[in-house]
């Protein structure tokens, strides 16, 4: 996640999002502001080796 | 019982349909009429299916009088969140995007309410997306909370709140991401239950994250959800999510105690960790002492902070949100409202790594949350730290968002949220109760004992006629 205005409107532009940037910049700073907050709320996981969830599970064929 | 055919509950009237002594011919009619009424000034339904209705309740009775009752929702009229696809019909998820499409297909969900009989009086008012918000730059209106209509009826399955508590269906179908069936249950003062993850197909229902979306029912009472679970809980093979497990008796032990019960208060999300207001503690304290009474053993949890699980889901929403809308959000961004694109941009900031990480503290979380459950049976806590907001302060934005619903999205377990009380100003509470995964029969009876103890069921919405 990056953390700086320039940063932002890059990361913006490599999704994809020229066109909103273009038409509607104050949603795309408000939707990255909900992005900022939503990660000041997490720390790195304690195990960073562990298994996300799902785990992978392959499909028999029958 | 209520005199009035729309204020009935769905247990009340199928009861009167079974021994033929209501036609469902003459209740779809009156909620055809009440919604002609009233809902010129809700706005709960986007879309009214009047004729396709009647024929249905015409069907319906013809059934009946020929002894073919099929069960308890034969001939009760029911509303669909418009984001169930309807096969014919058109699906507007509440966005200009969507506003023509036509579905081929019944969703799972709705099939099945059909085949049980119900009868689909029409297509409730959403966020747009489910995600968007109470927007006024969409082409259909939000609905407005029946309790005072200048108050949000909360989101994202807003219409079918309204409705439900308004007398315009006897049930409705939402769908819950991140809270979207308990937030309108609590802020309009009706029942609103999320099923484990998997016990109800999502198959045919519009996605918005595919990892914690949740389809379920919204009713006057917990009972009435029961009712509309045990048509509803099936495996669908359709559905990649979708549990094939044994699925309990929805429709029993209602009404009796909760002797033995363990019930498990996250006391620290309310209190501390994001504080609800006065009134709402109270209401709180006020149904721990009902539960004791019930014969349930009390004590209080401690899980992880509330800002914990609310960070979590927001990551992974809005990531899977923005992987399916990325393509219509680069391309024609002004064909969303600005809620829908502000809340769905947000997924464009976070990175795979954010993402996996999110995913593996949701796997800590699960587990962490089934450590706990050995020793309680039930966790509760309020729905929503504040009552009903002015419609149109997208209070969701907030850092403080007003609902403690996003914890049970993340581990998939099964939440109701009941009507436990009613502020000064006649605004009611909502009061949550988790279980563990695949009990949605246990929530369930403690959301009916809630109900029934502090008798919250006798009071509705005055809403004059347009």
């Amino acid at each position: 996640m990056a953390s700086d205005d320039e940063d932002w409107v890059g990361m913006a532009r490599r999704a994809g999002l020229h066109l909103a940037l273009e038409q509607f910049p104050g949603d795309v700073a408000v939707a990255f502001g909900n992005a900022v907050a939503a990660m000041a709320d997490i720390v790195p996981p304690p195990d960073l080796r562990a298994e996300p969830w799902p785990p992978m599970r392959p499909v028999p064929v029958r | 019982m209520s005199d009035a055919l729309h204020f009935l509950t769905i247990a009340e009237a199928s009861r009167l349909i079974q021994s033929r002594k209501l036609s469902p011919v003459e209740l779809t009619q009156a909620f055809l009429t009440r919604i002609a009424a009233i809902d010129p000034a809700l706005h709960s339904y986007i879309l009214v299916l009047g004729e396709t209705a009647l024929a249905e309740a015409r069907q319906a009775e013809a059934e009946i009088m020929a002894g073919r009752y099929i069960g308890p929702l034969h001939g009760i009229p029911i509303a669909l969140k418009d984001i169930y696809c309807t096969a014919g019909i058109t699906t507007t998820a509440h966005s200009a995007l969507y506003a023509n499409y036509v579905p081929q297909t019944d969703a799972t969900t709705v099939r099945l309410l059909r085949q049980a009989g119900a009868i689909v009086l029409g297509k409730a008012a959403t966020w747009e997306f489910a995600i968007g918000g109470s927007s006024f730059d969409l082409p259909w209106p939000p609905a407005r909370n029946p309790w005072d209509l200048e108050r949000d009826p909360s989101g994202s399955s807003s219409g079918s709140g309204a409705a439900v508590a308004a007398g315009l269906c006897m049930g409705a179908m939402g769908s819950d991401t991140g809270g979207s069936i308990r937030g309108p249950a609590a802020w309009c003062g009706i029942a609103g239950h999320k099923p484990t993850y998997g016990l109800v197909s999502r198959r045919g229902v519009l996605p918005l994250s595919y990892s914690l979306d949740h389809a379920g029912p919204m009713c006057w009472t917990a009972e009435d959800c029961a009712l509309m679970m045990s048509v509803l809980a099936q495996h669908d093979p359709q559905d990649p999510a979708s549990a094939n497990v044994t699925v309990p008796d929805f429709t029993t032990g209602f009404g009796g105690g909760l002797a033995g019960v363990r019930i498990g208060v996250v006391r620290h999300f309310f209190e501390t960790d994001a504080p609800a207001e006065p009134e709402i503690l109270a209401a709180t304290e006020q149904t721990l002492a009902a539960f004791r009474d019930l014969g349930a053993v009390v004590s209080d949890v401690t899980l992880s902070p509330f800002s914990f699980y609310d960070g979590i889901a927001t990551i992974i929403s809005r990531s899977e949100a923005f992987s399916i809308h990325k393509d219509t959000l680069t391309a024609s961004p002004e064909k969303y409202g600005a809620y829908g694109r502000q809340r769905l941009m947000a997924g464009a900031f976070f990175s795979g790594t954010d993402y996996v990480n999110a995913q593996r503290h949701r796997a800590k979380a699960i587990a962490d949350l089934a450590v706990t459950m050995q020793d309680v049976d039930l966790l509760v806590f309020p729905s929503a730290r504040r009552t009903a907001d002015t419609l149109g302060t997208n209070g969701m934005a907030a850092k403080a968002a007003p609902f403690y619903n996003r914890p049970f999205n993340l581990t998939g377990s099964p939440a109701v949220s009941v009507c436990n009380g009613y502020s000064e100003t006649g605004m009611p509470f909502g009061f949550q109760i988790g279980g563990r995964p695949f009990e949605d029969d246990l929530v369930l009876r403690a959301g009916d004992a809630v109900e029934r103890t502090l008798g919250t069921r006798t009071r509705r919405p005055t809403l004059a006629a347009a």
